[in-house]
Parts: C-alpha cells; sequence; structure tokens
C-alpha cells in the first residue's frame, strides 16, 4: 500500500470507524458517494423520488450492515452491489422488468425544456439544442437497453469500475460481463445510428 | 459484424484492461481482419458520442445522517446549565449583600413611632405633644447615660462577630442550596438527552416509516 501515508482516510477505514461506532464517519462516506450513487441509481430506476430513496436506503443499510463488510473488499464495489438489489427489488415490486419509461425531452406542449448543465452550455442556441437532442437519444437509447446490460453498461463507462468490480457487484463472472457489455455497445450503436447519430 | 471471440479483447483494449499477451494476439488478429478493426473503430465513437453526451442527472439530494442517540454528549448542556446556575447564585449573592446594606438603616436605635394614619389632626397633635414631651422628660431623667459614649452590654467586636458567624451560616446554607439546585440540573439534563435520544430515534423511524418502499428488515 504506497498510499498509507496519505493521511485521507480510505473509504474502508471510514467504513471500519463506522462499524466501531463512529456515525460520523459515514456522514463522510455519504458525502463521498452520494453523488456518484445517485446519479447511477437515477439512471436505473424510471422517478428521481425512486433514486433518492434507493440511496437513503443504501446508506442506511451500509449503516446497519457494517458488520458485514469483508476485510479486503472495496467499498464502493459494496455499496453498489446494495443499491443494485434494491434497484432491482423495486423494479420486481413495480412489474418493470422490460424497459425504462424514458422522460422525453419535450414537454407535453412541445416546447423544449430548460437545459441543465449551465457550465458547459453552447452560447449557440443551434449547438445547444443539438446537443440536448444528443443527450436525449443517449437517455432514450439507454431506456431501451434490457436491463442486465444497462446495469453493466452504466458501471463501465459512467461509474468506471473495472469489470473485474462489476463482475463482484453482480456477483457474476467476468466474461459474462464483457459479453453483457459488448451487447450493450452494440445495442446502443443500433439505437443512436437509428435516432441519426453516427 | 466482427469475429465474436474477438470481443473480450477488443472490449480490454477499448478501456484499457487488456492482458499483453491478449492484446498482442488481438493486434496480429486485427492486422488480417478488416471487420474487426472497423468494429473497434466504431466502439471507439460510439465511446467518445456516450461520453459527451452523457444524460443529465438532477442534482443529488443531501443526505443526512443522523447522529446516534447513544453518542448523546451532555456536557455542553452541563456546561451552560452550570454557568445559568453560577449566574443566579451570583445574583443571590447581590440580593444578600444588599439586604446587609439596607439593614443598619432599619436597625437604626432611634424609632419615633409613627402615629397612626387613622387619628383626626386635632388628636395627632395632642398625642405628638404628649409624646413629645414625655421623651423630653425621659431624656432629661437620664443625663449620665448619655454621657455614655458606647451600651457596655454589646461591643462593636461582639456584634462583628455575631454578623461574622451569622454570615457563615448563611453561606453554607447557601452551598447547599446551590448543590441541590445542581443536582436538579444534572437530573434534568439526563433527562433532556434521554428525550433527545428518543427523538431521534424517533425521526429515523418517522424516516423510515414515510418511505413505503423501504422494509425493515
Amino acid at each position: 500500500m504506497g498510499e498509507a501515508a496519505v493521511s485521507v482516510p480510505s473509504d474502508e477505514d471510514l467504513l471500519v470507524a463506522v462499524r466501531g461506532g463512529r456515525v460520523d464517519s459515514l456522514g463522510l462516506l455519504v458525502a463521498r458517494w452520494e453523488g456518484p450513487l445517485y446519479r447511477f441509481v437515477s439512471r436505473l430506476v424510471d422517478r428521481p423520488e425512486d433514486a433518492r430513496d434507493v440511496c437513503q436506503e443504501t446508506f442506511l443499510r451500509v449503516l446497519k450492515n457494517s458488520d458485514a463488510f469483508r476485510d479486503g473488499a472495496r467499498f464502493s464495489t459494496w455499496m453498489y452491489q446494495i443499491a443494485l438489489n434494491l434497484c432491482r427489488d423495486r423494479a420486481r415490486r413495480q412489474k418493470r422488468w422490460s424497459h425504462l419509461v424514458v422522460a422525453t425531452p419535450q414537454q407535453d406542449d412541445g416546447r423544449p425544456r430548460e437545459y441543465a448543465a449551465p457550465e458547459r452550455a453552447d452560447t449557440h442556441p443551434e449547438r445547444a439544442l443539438e446537443r440536448e437532442e444528443a443527450r436525449s437519444a443517449v437517455q432514450r437509447a439507454l431506456g431501451l437497453l434490457p436491463r442486465d446490460q444497462r446495469e453493466v453498461l452504466l458501471l463501465k463507462e459512467y461509474e468506471g469500475l473495472k469489470f473485474r468490480e462489476i463482475a463482484e457487484v453482480l456477483g457474476i463472472p467476468e466474461s459474462t460481463v464483457k459479453s453483457r457489455m459488448y451487447a450493450a455497445l452494440d445495442a446502443m450503436k443500433g439505437s443512436l445510428q437509428a435516432a441519426g447519430m453516427s | 459484424m466482427s469475429c465474436e471471440r474477438w470481443n473480450e479483447a477488443i472490449l480490454g483494449r477499448l478501456y484499457d484492461e487488456t492482458e499483453p499477451d491478449q492484446d498482442r494476439a488481438l493486434e496480429s488478429h486485427l492486422e488480417g481482419c478488416a471487420a474487426c478493426r472497423a468494429s473497434v473503430s466504431e466502439l471507439r465513437r460510439l465511446r467518445a458520442v456516450l461520453r459527451e453526451n452523457e444524460p443529465e442527472v438532477p442534482r443529488a439530494p443531501r443526505v443526512v445522517v443522523l447522529r446516534d442517540a447513544a453518542r448523546f454528549r451532555p456536557a455542553l448542556l452541563a456546561a451552560s446549565l452550570a454557568g445559568a446556575a453560577l449566574l443566579a447564585g451570583a445574583g443571590a449573592g447581590a440580593g444578600y449583600a444588599v439586604g446587609r446594606q439596607a439593614a443598619p438603616e432599619t436597625a437604626a436605635p432611634t424609632t419615633v413611632a409613627a402615629a397612626p394614619a387613622s387619628l383626626d389632626p386635632a388628636t395627632e397633635a395632642l398625642v405628638r405633644k404628649e409624646v413629645e414631651s414625655r421623651w423630653a422628660a425621659l431624656t432629661a431623667a437620664l443625663p449620665p447615660k448619655e454621657a455614655e459614649p458606647t451600651s457596655p452590654a454589646v461591643s462593636q467586636d461582639d456584634l462583628q462577630a455575631a454578623f461574622a458567624k451569622f454570615e457563615g451560616k448563611l453561606y453554607r446554607n447557601r452551598a447547599d442550596e446551590l448543590d441541590y439546585l445542581l443536582g436538579q440540573i444534572e437530573a434534568s439534563e439526563v433527562r433532556t438527552g434521554a428525550r433527545i435520544g428518543q427523538t431521534n430515534q424517533a425521526l429515523r423511524y418517522v424516516a423510515l416509516a414515510s418511505n413505503p418502499n423501504v422494509s425493515e428488515r
């Protein structure tokens, strides 16, 4: 461990502290991970309030089941695992296994919705519109993926987990992760081409 | 369509997670397979598109971690309450001091009784005259006593000693009272701490209960 000299506690150190009764450490873990976790979860469930609930429940379970965390494991892998199971439970309960209902970028009255992400807002309205359309095309394509492929693609492409870690999160062999990933990329390619994006 | 058995190796290269042997084998395969070469470059482009057009996600809501009830520390509360008690004590002391200052005035030796307010002016004048004349007679009858500077029965030192004794007794009483007060504050602080703990616990349950999708297992 070359990082032993760094004073910032690792996620795993914090979890050990949580296990020892230091609830404050959970606050640090939450501060570190609520953003990435919410991003991941909100792309797996279909309503923002579901994403919020899953995140809250994930951290509650981290607190409650901190004893179950295996030494040597990675906190993030464990956390994603908990969140993913919660998302699946929810999906099972809602009987929405097949496809995600994706919010369309246009409102019902046809007016374009407000643009998010002002930090990289294009000053040209046309370019901004193009970008917005591309984004919603990607979102729609993601929503069309079968759930198992979507999980892998989100964890890999947007959360940056290694294939080995995804295999651990999902509890499947690494080769299966890769074949799902390949299938997901293939399907995305097809959807985006159909939407006019090369 | 690329050769399926190279998919894993292509993914490895795409995401920089490849074994050196595997990558070398892929390299030699790509030299002779146009379909796989096309596939690699298409997937690279696709990745770029996915990264550039990552769907927006609403801002993550703040997750608030409630403090554990058992970890409630009453020290701060205790300190503030003790401070308040000390202030109260100081107030009582000040009141006592004022009382002490006022006491000698009320205990002034020469007291002329005021006539009852209900008397009519004529009677009052009469009574006053009578009292004054008797007082004059009395004082005239006691000239030698007037000459004595101090009363032999109670000396100044005795008075001071008695006063000091009285003061000491008062201080002891006050110390006892303060002890009692601090005991009460401590007890109430423990009760308050327990109640805050219960409230935190209740809030946690409310947070769980208000979420229909959370099940306590």
